[in-house]
């Protein structure tokens, strides 16, 4: 668990690059690294209400991996695509709908 | 230039001394693509258009989400270390070995993409997307692991562990005396 975060950690900032703008890059970041910051502080806070219920604390923060997992299909397909055009995801369940409601 | 020399009631001189370069050339594509690349990201975007936008809204909170929940773990796993039980000085050496593994998997992957990106040529797309889902899986299923299996802690050795060697061995005389069954009855 400890091996794949760092692996990921390099791949955050690569992401957050691609995903925004030249022109509200830092601000974008700057939102999502406060609140980083905050989960940070958080953590221990964590720790302790998984002792007093009884779990693993390892295992709750593996659990929570299954939110960011979940965040994480709402991304772009394609990040360096213009945020003018379509997304692949969002043009495929527009088309989704679109049969649905044909039927 | 051309209407003196109608005026005189001459030719006019030739101006283009370059002569113009071939289209088809592959340098001249890829600058024409990098040209429109950079055409349809013209569009500039304002403060409030993090909010706005509902694109831009969309990745600012899902990227939070995801990089909050990255450092809850980073952080939160570093303090828990105590709750593993066993040796601490043991698990506090173990942690780093982890990180090490991490970030050496992390080289490994990331400078072959930023060579193949900084070769024109070859330049593809990073799959960074593509290693962080992967990698989440990767977290969530070792984070499920320890509730699973709670002995296997860093520091507690599973296969030294007195009852893990009792019901090994006990599976081993079940299995000799199944094939012993097995071959009796043939």
């Amino acid at each position: 668990m400890r091996a794949a975060l760092c692996f990921i950690y390099g791949f955050i900032y690569g992401l957050g690059n691609e995903l925004f703008p030249i022109e509200v890059r830092c601000q974008s970041i700057g939102i999502s690294d406060i609140a980083a910051s905050m989960g940070g502080m958080f953590a221990p806070v964590v720790i302790l209400v998984a002792e007093t219920y009884g779990l693993n604390a390892l295992f709750l923060f593996g659990s929570l991996g299954f939110i960011a997992l979940f965040a994480s299909h709402f991304l772009p397909k394609d990040p360096m695509n213009s945020l003018e055009e379509p997304d692949e995801g969002v043009e495929m369940n527009y088309i989704k709908m679109a049969d649905h409601e044909t039927v | 230039m051309k209407d003196i020399a109608n005026v005189n009631g001459k030719s006019s001189a030739v101006t283009d001394f370059i002569p113009p370069s071939p289209k088809t050339s592959p340098s001249d594509e890829q600058i024409s693509a990098i040209s429109t690349t950079d055409s349809q990201t013209k569009k500039s975007y304002n403060y409030f258009q993090i909010i706005f936008h509902p694109k831009l809204r969309l990745r600012v909170i899902t990227f939070t989400v995801i990089k909050t929940y990255l450092f809850v773990a980073f952080f939160g796993s570093l303090f828990a270390l105590s709750s593993l039980g066993g040796n601490i000085y043991v698990n506090a050496l173990i942690c780093p070995l982890a990180e090490a593994l991490g970030y050496f998997l992390y080289c490994k992957t990331f400078i072959p993409l930023i060579i193949n990106f900084l070769n024109i040529d070859k330049a593809k797309h990073l799959p960074v997307l593509l290693l962080l889902k992967r990698s989440l899986q990767v977290i969530v299923l070792t984070g499920v692991s320890f509730l699973l299996i709670p002995t296997l802690s860093c520091s507690s050795f599973f296969m030294c562990h007195p009852l893990f060697l009792q019901g090994f061995l006990a599976l081993v005389t079940k299995l000799k005396r199944k094939s012993q069954l097995m071959k009796s009855s043939r």
